[in-house]
């Protein structure tokens, strides 16, 4: 070091034009493209997310596809097992199984979709209210939670069912509004700690009226537990639709999985392949649903 | 004096998601028994990753890449891992900004006492150790010592938490003591009676202490000894009087012209523009170029360090003999045309 | 601050804050605090952690509702007005706080966080807004380019100069600065505060500067306020209070403070006080500085004093000076 030698040209001053001691270094990144990184990084959330898109094309385009129609009877084809011409064999009617599976993705998919997205909606806001609010409000509110978190959702369903008569349209209803707990538990406890924090004073400050300030800031902030318990509320509800199916109480009209497992479960011993089908679908579905939210949540919330 | 503890061109570095960061870059300094040291420096300024590295208790994700931790002639770095348990809390003992999560809340402040004894002194018999807590709660001016003993960490203040977090780490007369940030969370009249209390405890039990703090004015009346740091690296070191009265580094300077003075009117602060480096990016220039209102072309490079007096060393390339010459040349320039 | 023209923007009388903990403890937060505040002063209020300066911000700004006293403001009590009457004032009136880290909304760029300050003033047109929130962050000494970036983005002074200019969107009056520096390095605290000052003349702005750094605050301050659990206990000009403390408690907590000067920290004879802080919820009877006091007396433990003019300007709460 003692050999060095500077120079005046080594002394000249640099000026503060050339020196940026604000600048930002760090590279311009968002939440949702660092989130979509870490999701994607997520094998088993990948593979969920595939098997998913698999299943909505399914649904959408293999009715239309297949050259049978759900409720096509052919009496001389009764009872067959998997063959090229029914991949999936056929049941006590010879109704192809395959296009009834199909079929039944559509229903199965939207009943949790819709359920979710009921049990979603009444689940944010009552949540919302509880943890923003808090006192007396939350107390109470929490109270009437806890009562009817103490009954079985089952119990509930069936019940509602009964008393609304069957209809597509009931069941989304009825599981939507039984399956919000959870929700509403999750959203309040973010809530809880979000309110405190100073953007949402300097928002009062500012006065920004209440439930804009609720959308803005905490239902943003709080998307990440929101979002993964929307993906946990969807097979929760495919799986309360096929057990509604399986007790008898869904609508025969429609041959959801649910239905179909029911069906197939009278010929277990003859012809299993009528409930290992469809059973295999709700399966596959549900866990691909778990591994989404899995991934969600390990993507969102990269603390946890 | 013999030296108590030398630190020798240590470099700690931590993997990040983002790429390695080199927390503490190639810093040396050296302690005598006795010694109160004090290292300055702003967050992320590698001051705590200093002094956790001495006692080897980094993160996972952080590795000591190399250097030498001489403590009374042995290297540290070398020992192992259990070697260092009887080290740690025996010969150096450390106390930290936020005693709640140093005490266990579930156990009295007695028995947490009695642990440390327990563990690196087997022989002690109980009432010996009894007597020994009890001396030290006195000692660090907690009155009616024995009734302490039955209470629990959150029935007890912050300061009366970092009295008791001091007498745990002298129970065992260590020869060092690490103070990192102990006043921080304190209110200040509390954090008057914390630091009167170590400077004190250290003069009457001849620990050596190094004070880890951001505030300059805990470290004016406490240290004989300051280290400056910035962005991983030292800066400057000098002896405490040295340090205030004749600081050379520019980001000293700007730090002591950048605090408020409550003992001076009319004056104005001179705020330092921009905030500490990313640590992220290797830097090649001076750490301190992009704020540094002196900066040069050669500031391009990063400099070594410049003895500028005993003891007295500043990380600057205006203490370049060559550059001392020049700035004579062009005095004695305009001398002669005025 | 001229002495002949001082016009009180804000006046504060008997304001009380109390929190409800259950099980019938109360913590009195703020207890019976009077105030005026000058128009263009800078009002520094220090005091420790938990005497209840934070609160009595929150409780001027209307964060809190008060439990008594009043907060007259444009000749009106703005103090029980409920969400609506509220509005027209405030717009007068914004805050900066302590954390630079949640202080910003992490999901909002710089521009939308810069453009939710101006919504408490109904007639600035929305199609301005996103002109006048670059236009701000030219004031604060930032640039244009850094609108669309999102506050994580950016160091703690960065942060704070974007809830500096979150505060003037709507051309408030009135600012409540909340501890605005104690979360930044002792680098950078300079930068805010002289930019508070530079904005304060430029814009003939009144704060309310919070903070436990008193040296910082008797730096910005042109009169300060010291609190102890609750109360005001001491109010002078920055200069009288440090050269005049008359309250112990002042004495105490100006003796304490450390200087970044070695000979001035070694020579200086500190009169350490003894003892803790009681708890706000069990504020001692009389005076609340009596446990730790070294010139208490009975009176003092019995009856609390109130705070006086002792010199034009210059009012303390202690029986002692006022005999």
């Amino acid at each position: 070091m003692e050999a060095l030698h500077l120079t005046a040209k080594d002394f000249q001053p640099v000026p503060a034009s050339e020196r940026n001691a604000d600048k930002i270094n760090r590279p311009l990144s968002t939440f949702l493209k660092d989130a979509v990184g870490r999701f994607c990084k997520n094998k088993l959330g990948v593979i969920g997310m595939i098997i998913i898109a698999v299943m909505v094309l399914l649904a959408v385009f293999g009715p239309m596809v297949s050259p049978y129609d759900y409720d096509y009877q052919n009496l001389a084809e009764m009872n067959q097992g998997p063959s090229l011409a029914h991949p999936m064999g056929t049941d006590a009617f010879g109704r192809d199984l395959m296009v009834r599976i199909f079929h039944g993705a559509r229903i199965s998919l939207i009943v949790g979709l819709i359920s979710a997205a009921v049990s979603f909606l009444i689940g944010v806001t009552y949540g919302m209210i509880c943890g923003y609010f808090g006192g007396w409000v939350d107390t109470v509110m929490m109270r009437i939670l806890e009562i009817i978190d103490s009954v079985p959702q089952t119990l509930y369903v069936i019940l509602l069912m009964v008393v609304f008569g069957r209809s597509m349209t009931n069941v989304y209803l009825v599981i939507g509004l039984t399956g919000w707990l959870g929700t509403a538990r999750t959203v309040r406890g973010e809530v809880l700690s979000l309110r405190s924090r100073e953007y949402i004073l300097a928002a009062k400050v500012s006065n920004v009226p209440t439930p804009r300030l609720m959308i803005r800031h905490l239902v943003t902030n709080a998307i990440a537990p929101i979002l993964v318990s929307l993906t946990l509320a969807v097979p929760s509800a495919i799986f309360m639709e096929a057990y509604l199916q399986f007790l008898g109480l869904g609508v025969v009209s429609q041959p959801s999985w649910g239905a179909l497992a029911s069906d197939g479960l009278n010929f277990i011993r003859t012809i299993p392949h009528l409930l290992l089908f469809p059973s295999f679908f709700i399966c596959i579905t549900i866990l691909a649903f778990n591994f989404v939210g899995d991934a969600l949540r390990d993507a969102l919330d990269p603390k946890m | 004096m013999e030296q108590l503890l030398e630190v020798k061109n240590l470099v700690t570095t931590f993997k990040t998601k983002h790429g390695t960061v080199k927390a503490v870059n190639d810093v040396s300094f050296s302690l005598v028994p006795g010694e109160i040291c004090a290292i300055v420096g702003e967050s992320g300024s590698g001051k705590s990753v200093t002094s956790m590295s001495i006692l080897r208790l980094i993160a996972q994700n952080g590795t000591i890449a190399g250097g030498e931790i001489l403590f009374e002639g042995e290297d540290l770095l070398k020992k192992t891992e259990k070697q260092m348990r009887a080290i740690r809390g025996k010969d150096i003992s450390m106390i930290f900004q936020d005693p709640m999560s140093c005490l266990n809340p579930v156990f009295t402040i007695g028995y947490q006492l009695e642990e440390v004894l327990k563990l690196h002194n087997k022989s002690m018999k109980k009432a010996e150790r009894r007597a020994r807590i009890v001396e030290m709660l006195r000692l660090v001016g907690m009155s009616n010592a024995e009734e302490r003993l039955k209470q629990y960490p959150h029935e007890l203040s912050g300061g009366m938490r970092q009295r008791i977090m001091i007498a745990m780490s002298l129970l065992l007369n260590p020869k060092l003591l690490i103070a990192d940030e102990p006043t921080t969370a304190l209110d200040v009249t509390i954090q008057a009676q914390i630091m009167d209390l170590i400077t004190d405890l250290s003069k009457r039990l001849n620990t050596a202490v190094i004070l880890i703090t951001h505030d300059l004015g805990v470290v004016a009346g406490a240290a004989q000894k300051v280290i400056v740091m910035y962005a991983g690296e030292i800066v400057e070191s000098a002896p405490v009087r040295e340090l205030y009265y004749h600081p050379k580094h520019p980001y000293t300077l700007g730090l002591l012209k950048a605090l408020p003075r409550l003992d001076m009117e009319q004056y104005s602060l001179q705020p330092m523009p921009g905030s500490t480096p990313d640590l992220l990016l290797e830097h090649e220039e001076c750490p301190f170029f992009e704020r540094c209102e002196q900066a040069m072309e050669c500031c391009r490079k990063k400099p070594p360090f410049f003895q500028i007096a005993e003891n007295h060393i500043a990380r600057c390339w205006r203490y370049h003999p060559d550059f001392l010459a020049y700035q004579n040349q062009t005095e004695q320039e305009e001398n002669s045309h005025a | 601050m001229h002495e002949q023209e001082k016009e009180i923007l804000l006046s504060v009388r008997g304001l009380k804050k109390y929190f409800s903990l259950g099980h019938k403890k109360v913590l009195k937060a703020v207890d019976d605090v009077s105030i005026d505040i000058y128009k263009g002063e800078t009002l520094g209020l220090v005091g420790e952690s938990g005497c209840g300066k934070t609160t009595f911000g929150r409780t001027l700004m209307r964060l809190y509702e008060p439990t008594d006293g009043q907060i007259l403001f444009r000749d009106t009590d703005i103090a029980h007005l409920n969400r609506k009457q509220l509005a027209p004032f405030r717009k007068d009136m914004h805050m900066i706080f302590q954390d630079p880290y949640s202080s910003l909304d992490p999901k909002m760029t710089v521009s939308e966080i810069i453009m939710e300050g101006m919504e408490s003033d109904p007639t600035l047109p929305k199609k301005d807004r996103a002109a006048r929130s670059l236009e701000l962050l030219e004031i604060v000494g930032l640039n244009s380019d850094h609108a669309n970036r999102f506050p994580h983005e950016f160091s703690g002074s960065q942060r704070q100069r974007i809830g500096i200019a979150r505060s003037l969107a709507a051309n408030p009056k009135f600012i409540v600065c909340d501890e605005p520096i104690s979360a930044l390095d002792v680098s950078i605290q300079a930068q805010v505060v002289n930019l508070l000052k530079e904005l304060q003349e430029r814009m003939g702005l009144t704060y309310l500067f919070i903070a436990h750094d008193l040296s910082m605050v008797q730096y910005i301050s042109d009169r300060v306020g010291v609190m102890y659990l609750g109360r005001l206990v001491e109010l002078a000009t920055s200069d009288e209070l440090y050269h005049r403390p008359l309250h112990p408690y002042t004495q105490a907590l100006m003796a304490a403070i450390p200087i970044p000067d070695p000979d001035v920290e070694t020579a200086k004879s500190r009169i350490p006080l003894e003892g803790e802080i009681p708890s706000p919820v069990n504020i001692p009877k009389g005076c609340a500085f009596c446990t730790r006091c070294p010139y208490a007396t009975d009176q003092c433990r019995q009856e609390r004093p109130s705070l006086q003019e002792v010199e034009p300007g210059h009012f303390a709460a202690c029986h002692l000076i006022h005999q």
